[in-house]
């Protein structure tokens, strides 16, 4: 199918407000075929990149945004998973939905119509469960789909990875997970985004937030040519609480771009957003925070904190901390700095007798750290920074 | 040891340090007096090899080599260690990593294996208890929300684990209660030795009660306009400085 | 409570300025096309390169589009009904001295406190005053020429200094730049010109003061300040205008160069009538203001408190060329009952070293919604830029909006920049202080709000710093209860 055929929206440009950093370029002329089932032979090709396992993680593993069973642990009981092999019939199906007018769902309707699965995830009220969400994109599209659901009081420490099967192959990613988080519930989510340097990655996650419900995202994007995200949360339950935190790192002539949409629509709500971003050659990084309170929202709190770091001679941030608020019943901060490694920490380390090069990974490192700490699984933090360290050379701490 | 011989510096594009000498031989302890600008705290930069401070005559040599061709690194390795006035915070680097990766890049540099997590960490306790710190101080980042005193305390640490051959050590007693005072001290005192000299930079006498210097030098506008011995630290306290400058 | 009431009537006391002086005017009938951009310049006898540069504005204009922004609701503007031509009537082409003026007009600016007449005037403050289209006098003329200032009306300025307008005009600001400073390229009617040539500090304070009062007509005025090398300037831009109904139009350009070493200083204060509390009527204010650092070491320093107009579009703005050269922005913008203030800046870094800082403050009360827009621009050239900005909110009432949307766009490495932002509310605690101290609430609203601009005020000449604050406690009577 081409872009001519899906009919509600049309492919953002770098003249739409929230598009404005991201590298679109060849987009138009992509063709957004549906993704292609995988065979024995790559599934087996997967089998041997996938990381390596941690124990306490039930993993699931999807190629090309198909679900393997072969790849994946059995599912635990009363855990409902559906894998739907057509497209699903029932009313919350995404090609039934009404996606916004706005090219900010573009992608996330293009999913919608070329996702073949959608992976369903449904945790009843109480329970309890770890889950390692696997994207393993092989060739060409992928459009990953996810739904999750936690019911009341429901826990989920989710862990999502997005990998390429081969270090050159040039992949499109399009991913859509749609997430609610029922009164009282708690999701700790994890997302490393970690593809090739051809691979061109997007993603749109849609969180709605019940009463007192509580998420925990960190994200870590170091991957693929240009990679785009794009969330948009609403607290529309009252007390309910957001603590985002984004290491995005981007070397060569990567483009790293995000736009998060916060809104909140219920009194109480309480948000705190955290992002680091290095930028280092001549990569660009882009990051949109948009925190919107409205009037039904008195009592909330919104705080924001962006930080970039530019060690290439030609690397570039563009950051957008943008507050949109219409109460008076709020307290909202944000800070944002761009610049370079701090020189006095970096002569304080020199003359201690800490060569340049480590002193300067010592401080990338440090720069992330504060996200990185709120991976709150120690096994996944150690893989997460042991995977990192190839980037900072000599500065990962144990 | 060290050598420094007719030092000129700039620091922005102005002078301070104008035609400095001072030779500190080995095992020797040196306390560098004077008012404030008067090129104290530039010296210690200059020859820890801060950028900005610009030397523009004049030779430092340490050990018999030329000390100002080398990067600031090399300088470190080689045994110079500078304790600084103001010491950074730098959060997110644990105290204990630098620390670490410190006494290794050193130990590479004379050519010595590496000591790895867990010994490092028992010669690091013990010098803990020697500076009375606790534990807790080492898996925080380097100097972050640390007090003056701790801070100080901290640098006096580094030294004692990195063991160099010269000791530059910026005001290290400002902002110091008399029982870290004491500890600091005995941190410096426990490092005297016939291979290794110390310049305390500071402005006031009170150290010298505790560090007892081999000799006292004043340093005013850029150069050394008097040096004696600990007697002369005595006589600065009770009549300043004006005496000395007013020539 | 009776505090209540006496904040009514507060409110109702309203917008001081809101007098229509009935004054014989020559305008043009409403309308626009060729023939109406053409007729001003004939009015104006223009040299023909002006009347050639109108015309490719207003031929570019029509191929314009009004723009839309998320958070600015105007009315539509009919262009074709406003006038775009109004001059008070006089005898010959234009007031030779203060006798030729209308003493109803001196009377007008004696109401607005304007120093006009050279016996009444402040101390060292030289005005040129912009009435409707034209300007109307310009004071202290003597003393400025023997500095070698020129500070005359654009019109003269077009009669006497045409090299120089030729030379800078639409240097700073393109035609094409924008919707309104693309229209008043081509309509724009009169205002100010300042010329300081090299090595002069200006002897004294330069003002204007705007004023629109003819019904249905539109105020196109354009300021061109040029500070040759090592020169140094402080204008002053004071703006009212009478209450009526329909809402009316002021698309003003200013343009500001500095050269090697030269410091210009531009404050406003804008009081343009902001509507009614039902948000009927006012002055929809879209001003393209910006200031060009030429020269090495230069600095442009842009001051104002917006309290006026029903919408507010500013965004005074630094290009920052000339090595080591410095932007300023400090904003003091008030939003009460209906209106919408938009305002901002843009700091484009070029030269190496150049450094920008941005102070703003925002207000909003009532139905107001303020926002801060805001570009922070550094070019792969700017090695060592730096900039500095802070936004804070205040918010007073559940009705209003605080919104703040920079952007900051860094392609050098070497340069550092650092955002800070907050919103909140009058903290009850510090109004219950101050009320237990027997502060009344008005007094101890005041007294928050002027802390909280505080670091703006600073910026503004002595007379304009007090102006500002009793302009400021004025727009918000009514806003606390």
């Amino acid at each position: 199918m081409t872009i001519a055929q899906t009919n509600a929206h049309r492919l953002p440009t770098n003249r739409d407000e929230h598009w404005k950093y991201a590298k679109l370029r060849g987009l138009d002329t992509h063709n957004f075929l549906a993704a292609i089932e995988p065979t024995t032979t790559t599934t087996s090709a997967v089998a041997s990149v996938l990381p390596a396992k941690i124990p306490e993680l039930t993993r699931v593993v999807l190629i090309d945004g198909y679900f393997s069973q072969h790849l994946s642990d059995p599912l635990p009981q009363g855990l409902s998973i559906k894998v739907k092999n057509t497209l699903p019939d029932n009313k919350k199906t995404r090609s039934a939905r009404v996606v916004p007018q706005s090219v900010d769902y573009y992608f996330a309707s293009l999913n919608s119509q070329h996702a073949a699965q959608v992976f369903e995830v449904r945790l009843s009220t109480q329970t309890r469960y770890t889950l390692e969400i696997l994207c393993i994109a092989t060739s060409g599209n992928s459009y990953p789909a996810l739904d999750i659901e936690l019911y009341e009081g429901a826990t989920l420490i989710l862990i999502e990875e997005h990998l390429n099967a081969t270090l050159e192959t040039f992949t499109l990613t399009n991913l859509s997970v749609m997430l609610t988080v029922g009164a009282d519930a708690k999701i700790d989510y994890t997302r490393v985004q970690k593809q090739n340097f051809s691979a061109q990655y997007f993603d749109t996650l849609e969180i709605t937030l019940a009463d007192r419900a509580h998420c925990q995202l960190v994200s870590v994007a170091s991957g693929a040519a240009a990679s785009r995200s794009t969330v948009l949360l609403n607290h529309q339950g009252t007390n309910s609480a957001l603590q985002w935190q984004a290491a995005s790192l981007a070397q060569g002539a990567q483009v790293n771009d995000a736009y998060v949409r916060i809104t909140h629509s219920a009194p109480g709500a309480r948000t705190k957003q955290m992002f680091r971003g290095i930028a280092s050659g001549r990569a660009k990084i882009g990051f949109n925070g948009h925190m919107q309170v409205t009037a039904d929202a008195p009592g909330s709190s919104a705080d924001q904190s962006i930080k970039c770091l530019l060690t290439g001679v030609e690397a570039e941030a563009n950051v957008r901390p943008q507050l949109e608020i219409y109460t008076d019943d709020v307290r909202a901060t944000h800070g944002a700095t761009v610049g370079k490694l701090d020189n006095n920490m970096l002569f304080y380390m020199l003359s201690r007798g800490i060569p340049e090069v480590t002193a300067q990974a010592l401080l990338k490192w440090a720069f992330i750290a504060d996200v990185i700490a709120k991976i709150s699984l120690p096994l996944v933090r150690e893989k997460i920074q042991q995977s990192l360290s190839a980037q900072f050379p000599g500065g990962a701490q144990e | 040891m060290l050598k420094i011989n007719n030092l000129h510096a700039t620091v922005a594009g102005k002078k301070v340090l104008d035609g400095l000498t001072l030779d500190v031989p080995a095992g020797q302890v040196h306390a560098i007096m004077g008012p404030n600008g008067s090129g104290k705290s530039t010296l210690a930069y200059v020859l820890a090899g801060r950028p900005g401070y610009e030397v523009t005559a004049g030779s430092v040599s340490f050990k018999d080599q030329d000390l100002l061709t080398l990067a600031p690194e090399a300088r470190a390795q080689a045994g110079v260690f500078l304790g600084f006035q103001y010491p950074v915070e730098i959060p997110g680097v644990n105290n204990v990593y630098l620390l670490k990766a410190a006494f290794n890049a050193a130990r590479k540099h004379r050519g010595e294996s590496e000591v790895d997590a867990f010994e490092f960490l028992e010669l690091v306790r013990i010098k803990m208890r020697l500076m009375q710190m606790d534990e807790a101080f080492l898996s925080r980042g380097v100097n972050e929300g640390f007090s003056g005193g701790e801070k100080k305390r901290n640098e006096i640490l580094q030294m004692l684990v990195l063991e160099p051959a010269l000791a530059v050590l910026d005001e290290t007693d400002s902002g110091l209660d008399i029982d870290a005072l004491k500890i600091v001290a005995q941190g410096v005192n426990t490092l005297r030795s016939p291979e290794r000299s110390m310049i305390l930079v500071t402005h006031y006498q009170r150290l010298l009660d505790y560090i007892k210097p081999d000799q006292v030098h004043v340093l005013a506008r850029g150069k050394i306009i008097r040096s004696g011995g600990s007697e002369l630290a005595l006589e600065l306290e009770a009549r300043g400085y004006d005496w000395l400058t007013q020539v | 409570m009776s505090d209540n009431a006496q904040l009514e009537a507060l409110v109702s006391r309203g917008y001081a300025h809101g007098f229509v002086t009935e004054i014989e005017s020559d305008s043009l009938p409403p309308g626009l096309d060729e023939d109406t951009v053409r007729n001003i310049s004939r009015i104006k006898n223009e040299p023909q390169f002006l009347t050639d540069w109108r015309l490719r504005a207003f031929r570019h204009w029509q191929t314009m589009r009004e723009p839309e922004w998320a958070h600015v609701r105007p009315h539509p503007v009919d262009y074709q009904a406003l006038s775009y031509y109004s001059a008070p009537k006089i005898k010959t082409d234009g007031p030779k001295s203060l006798a030729d003026v209308d003493p109803k007009l001196l009377e007008t600016y004696a109401k607005l406190g304007v120093p006009l007449h050279e016996r009444a005037r402040l101390a060292g403050v030289a005005v040129d005053a912009v009435f409707d289209s034209v300007s109307v006098a310009t004071t202290f003329k003597d003393r400025l020429e023997k500095a070698g200032v020129i500070f005359c009306s654009f019109s003269d300025a077009v009669q006497k200094h045409p090299a120089l307008l030729e030379k800078y005009l639409g240097t700073v600001v393109p035609q094409a730049d924008n919707f309104y400073a693309c229209l008043n390229s081509a309509v724009f009617s009169d205002g100010s010109f300042v010329y300081i040539p090299k090595g002069v500090r200006c002897p004294m304070e330069l003002s204007t003061y705007f004023r629109i009062n003819a019904a249905n007509t539109g105020q196109f005025e354009r300021t061109l300040i040029i500070a040759d090398e090592g020169s140094h300037v402080s204008y002053l831009e004071g703006c009212t205008a009478p209450m009526r109904d329909e809402n009316q139009l002021h698309a003003a350009v200013v343009e500001l160069v500095a050269e090697n070493d030269a410091q210009i200083k531009y404050s406003t204060v804008q009081n343009w009538y902001p509507g009614d509390e039902n948000g009927i009527g006012g002055i929809y204010n879209f001003v393209t203001k910006r200031g060009e650092c030429r020269g090495r070491n230069s600095r442009i320093s842009w001051t104002q408190v917006e309290t006026g107009s029903a919408i507010t579009w500013k965004y005074p703005s630094c290009v920052l060329k000339g090595e080591n050269s410095v932007g300023e922005f400090y904003s003091v913008a008030l939003a009460n009952n209906y209106q919408q203030a938009d305002t901002g800046t843009k700091m484009i870094h070029i030269g190496p070293n150049t450094r920008s800082t941005i102070v703003s403050k925002g207000i909003s009360a009532g139905h107001g919604q303020n926002t801060y827009r805001g570009l922070v621009k550094i070019l792969p050239t700017a090695h060592g830029a730096r900039n500095f900005t802070q936004c804070d909110s205040l918010l007073m009432g559940t009705q209003c909006g605080a919104h703040t949307f920079p952007y900051v766009e860094i392609k050098n490495s070497t340069a550092t920049l650092e955002h800070e932002a907050s919103t909140s509310r009058i903290s009850e605690d510090q109004l219950f202080y101050c009320i237990q101290r027997g502060i009344s609430a008005e007094d101890a609203v005041n007294m928050i709000v002027n802390g909280f601009c505080k670091s703006v005020f600073k910026e503004l000449p002595m007379e304009f710093a007090v102006e500002a604050q009793n302009l400021l406690a004025v727009s918000l009577e009514g806003a606390v209860g």
